[in-house]
């Protein structure tokens, strides 16, 4: 509960016998608009959950111990009979709690009740309750999660492999692209250049920074990626993709190591870098005729735009 | 006498007299192209209306194209117009549309490579993927010109009026949309861009790269994809415009980076997410601006120093000022911030306590920019209040000691 009064919030953990947290605080207060003094002893629920817990653990060992699918199926129906009955449970305290009120309590508002919200944020007079599954809970959760998944995959396995694999691939894409280092295209158009602000937009000139930490950095033109790289704000060796676009293939990124650049006054890119990057020595030996330029290779390049 | 005697020598160098040549698809003079073929230095060439399709003109020689209402000259996707290389060339009343595309070249309605007083006036640009293109070219004016494009692809599109290592050109009341950027100047020196209308251009308004000594005035930049940038520049004047609904997380109203020496007068930014973004600029000072409705009137980064800010209205921002560090080398001065609470016991039109438009919460923004979703609510409330009367995160010295009480009438 988050209060003007208490910035710091007031916590109430419910465990699997008891109560902890500011439990003293929070029942002092509700004693003002009525609600009864929150102690151990009115949950008469904490005397059996020990053991339904253990039975729930005894029952899973020996579903693993088994090995078969139809224990997997009861053990998860278990879990979500007991992970339902404990919410029924809890609404139905949280109902009787907040409308069995004392007619005698010194703050009285007609028509207000104080239930506390079964799982989210819920605004009481002043105060915002939240209520969620802490560690406990999750482990719970992360269980049924885990059993379900169990089931789809053994039932997958079943009907389809191919599609299973597809799907199996699918999800292990998705875990890695959230914390991928990988390159990502340029988007003309509505990506910005992290060194000089400009919308890109000229797709035969661009270039991307990504760091091991998978952070991107997109550039519009050779001036602003080398005067970044070279700024010193990321250490080069923090960089684990240092790319560019090919000149003939707009939009194509290749790795900057290896392109072969052409400077001449003759390149118009977008922040007068005066350089192109071509993916083949052959396609910069034409460019570079054309243009009356010189070539750079990487090492070279670096050391201009100071 | 001498300069007398120069005259009489310059004007023996012309023919005679200077013909004009109409061409009329009823008359016998059916083609420009032939026009231009028969054509000699000073003449010109009157186009009947009708639909022209002659792919690209070469214009190597000085001459004054005149259009009679708007005869149509149709680049059928595939060819540039006009291509200019010579001096004294004007283009007057044509409507020009469909020019080629290319990813290589800049294929345009009307190109000029160096050349001197060419005259681009009156011309309805329909269509086209770069629309006056001006390269090396000195003394030129480009007046009265709509220019009108549909961009679908954006780097499909190229710029409207497009000029590079250009002098003294001026670009006037022109309409321009549906381009990449509606004017861009780069490598252009004392040059006058004015009373233009730029509005609805994928990327900005106007763009100035490596551009000094410009002045652009009375002109009217409204919801471009990204606003106006000026860029990498000195001595600019910006005058009377109006930056207009520069709405997206990249868009400025004013994107200033790297400018230095120059004067922002009397401009309105308006509804803009960024009224002005400042990065590494200098000695720009800012006077009788209105800032009203944006979401940050000013952003200042810590690289800018000695810009001042002078008798500016700031009414209605969801933020007047923020900055990203503590050390600020700027001064603002004797603006009027609708936000101010102070008060004037010696009724001189002064507030007598200073008013510090950084708050407190745009620094959280600045930071983290997510936290944006508990503006407005009671302890970012109390925060700021806080903040106020005892300054501990926002800069100190970013402060006006002298907020004006009434907001400025700058009509009078």
């Amino acid at each position: 509960m988050w209060a003007p009064q208490y910035p710091e919030g007031l916590e109430m953990k419910i465990w699997y016998n008891t109560l902890t947290g500011e439990v003293r605080t929070i029942s002092a207060l509700n004693h003002y608009i009525g609600m009864r003094t929150i102690e151990p002893s009115m949950f008469p629920e904490f005397g059996y959950i020990s053991y339904i817990i253990g039975f729930i653990i005894v029952f899973g060992l020996a579903s693993v111990i088994v090995n078969k699918r139809f224990m997997l199926i009861s053990f998860l129906g278990l879990i979500l009979a007991t992970g339902f009955g404990a919410l029924i449970d809890f609404y139905l305290w949280g109902y009787d709690y907040g409308h069995n009120l004392n007619p005698e309590a010194p703050i009285k508002i007609e028509g207000m009740s104080y239930q506390p919200p079964l799982i989210g944020t819920k605004q009481l007079l002043n105060f915002t309750a939240f209520s969620g599954p802490d560690i406990g809970g999750w482990i719970f959760i992360g269980v049924g999660v885990l059993l379900f998944g169990l089931l789809v995959y053994e039932w997958k396995k079943i009907n389809d492999m191919k599609y299973f694999n597809f799907g199996f691939l699918l999800l292990a894409g998705s875990l890695i692209i959230s914390c991928s280092t990988e390159p990502e295209q340029l988007n003309y158009g509505t990506d910005v250049c992290h060194f000089c602000k400009m919308t890109l937009m000229d797709n035969k000139f661009g270039a991307e920074l990504v760091t091991k930490k998978g952070k991107i950095y997109k550039f519009d033109d050779i001036r602003c990626f080398i005067n970044y790289y070279n700024s010193g704000n990321d250490d080069p060796y923090d960089f684990q993709h240092a790319l560019v676009i090919d000149y003939l293939n707009p939009g194509k990124l290749i790795n900057a190591f290896d392109a072969f650049y052409v400077k001449s006054t003759e390149i118009r890119s977008p922040m007068d870098g005066q350089a192109a990057a071509f993916e083949t020595k052959a396609s910069m030996s034409k460019f570079k005729k054309e243009w009356k330029g010189i070539y750079l290779a990487w090492g070279e390049l670096v050391t201009q735009y100071k | 006498m001498r300069l007398l005697f120069f005259f009489v020598f310059a004007l023996s160098l012309f023919p005679a007299k200077a013909r004009t040549l109409v061409v009329d698809q009823r008359k016998s003079l059916k083609s420009i192209q032939s026009a231009i073929v028969l054509a000699t230095k000073g003449d010109t060439i009157r186009v009947m209306p009708g639909l022209y399709r002659e792919g690209n003109f070469i214009v190597k020689k000085s001459i004054v194209f005149i259009g009679i209402n708007y005869p149509v000259l149709d680049g059928e996707n595939k060819y540039e117009i006009f291509t200019v290389a010579a001096n004294d060339v004007s283009i007057i009343g044509f409507r020009m549309i469909n020019t080629g595309t290319a990813s290589i070249t800049d294929i345009s309605a009307v190109s000029a490579i160096e050349t001197k007083r060419l005259r681009v006036i009156n011309n309805q640009l329909e269509n086209t993927f770069f629309g006056i293109h001006l390269a090396n070219s000195t003394c030129t004016l480009v007046e009265n010109n709509i220019l009108h494009s549909n961009a679908e692809a954006e780097q499909q599109i190229g710029n409207g009026i497009h000029a590079w290592k250009c002098d003294s050109i001026t670009v006037r009341h022109n309409e321009i949309s549906g381009h990449r950027d509606g004017i861009y100047f780069e490598f252009v020196t004392h040059s006058k861009v004015e009373k233009n209308f730029s509005r609805a251009n994928m990327r900005y308004g106007l763009h100035f790269m490596f551009s000094h000594h410009d002045e652009y005035i009375n002109n009217t930049f409204h919801d471009n994809g990204a606003g106006v940038a000026v860029m990498y520049t000195q001595d600019v004047t910006m005058k009377g415009n109006h930056f207009e609904d520069n709405w997206g997380s990249s868009s400025y109203g004013l994107l200033l980076k790297d400018i230095r020496d120059s004067h922002i007068e009397d401009n309105q930014f308006l509804r803009n997410t960024v009224g002005v973004y400042m990065e590494g600029s200098s000695r720009c000072l800012f006077e009788k601006n209105v800032f009203s409705g944006n979401g940050w009137a000013v952003k200042i980064q810590a690289n800018c120093d000695g810009n001042s800010f002078e008798k500016n209205n700031f009414l209605t921002n969801t933020f007047d000022m923020a900055t990203n560090g503590s050390l600020v080398l700027n001064t603002v001065d004797y603006n009027y911030w609708d936000s101010y609470q102070g008060y004037d016991l010696d009724r001189n039109g002064i507030g007598d306590v200073p008013f510090h438009p950084v708050s407190l919460y745009s620094m959280v923004v600045e930071k983290m920019p997510s936290s944006i979703m508990l503006w407005r609510s009671f302890l970012v409330y109390l925060l700021d209040r806080s903040e106020k009367v005892v300054p501990s995160i926002t800069p100190e010295s970013l402060k006006d000691n002298h907020p004006a009480m009434k907001n400025y009438d700058y009509d009078n």
